[in-house]
């Protein structure tokens, strides 16, 4: 058990988690902020990309009323 | 052109008319809407042209139905009715909307919600995120904090 290489899950099927680079991307915006987990392999290839973004702030509509 | 976020304009024509049911509606004396509509969430290329003109959810410039995406998108859970907090109306979805085991068909920046339960498929909001693509993997978008200020949808 000690010797079990740990896989996770890409394009390419299951592959040994040491054999990719990870990287971890922020896109902070005043309306967003998002977080890249990016793993390419030994060619540069990127072989899982996932997302996660947090919505700041979300649309307002403004209400109007007419004055007599 | 490309995606741009805002309240559709239809839409807020249609909170008049009483074509949206984010909750159950007070009773009017007239008539009492005891369900709420199911709003869902689809996803848009960044080559897309959605915008605040958009009146109804349609698959043109939508991710493809491939990569355990399916087109129309995912169900926006909706436990929490809308609510208002001194003079501004809001409502968040109470839930993360989340795509898993993705690998996207190209690039894509935009969500649109829409009125599900509505014949036509009517439009609510769009909302962009910085163009991204996913393989293999997740995506996420974790709503506002459901608060007067920040909640997904707001009337001031």
């Amino acid at each position: 058990m000690d010797n079990e290489i740990p896989l996770i899950w890409t394009s390419k099927g299951n592959v040994p988690l040491d054999s990719l680079k990870m990287e971890a991307i922020w896109d902070i915006q005043k309306t967003y902020i998002k977080l890249i987990e990016r793993y390419t392999d030994a060619d540069g290839e990127v072989v899982k990309e996932g997302a996660h973004v947090y919505s700041l702030v979300g649309l307002t509509g403004e209400s109007a009323v007419a004055s007599f | 052109m490309a995606n741009s976020q805002g309240m559709c304009s239809t839409f807020k024509k249609e909170l008049l008319c009483g074509s949206h049911a984010f909750g159950a509606q007070a009773a009017n004396g007239v008539r009492t809407v005891t369900t709420k509509d199911t709003f869902y969430a689809a996803l848009f290329l960044a080559s897309a042209s959605r915008t605040v003109a958009d009146t109804t959810y349609d698959t043109t410039g939508e991710l493809a139905g491939t990569g355990n995406y399916t087109q129309g998108g995912i169900a926006v859970t909706n436990a929490s009715a809308p609510t208002n907090t001194g003079t501004t109306a809001w409502w968040n979805p109470s839930a993360s909307l989340q795509w898993v085991n993705l690998t996207s068909s190209g690039s894509f920046d935009a969500v649109l919600i829409y009125n599900y339960t509505s014949t036509s498929k009517l439009a609510v909001s769009v909302h962009t995120f910085g163009a991204q693509s996913i393989v293999s993997s997740t995506f996420t978008l974790t709503m506002p904090a459901a608060d007067s200020s920040n909640a997904l949808l707001r009337i001031a």
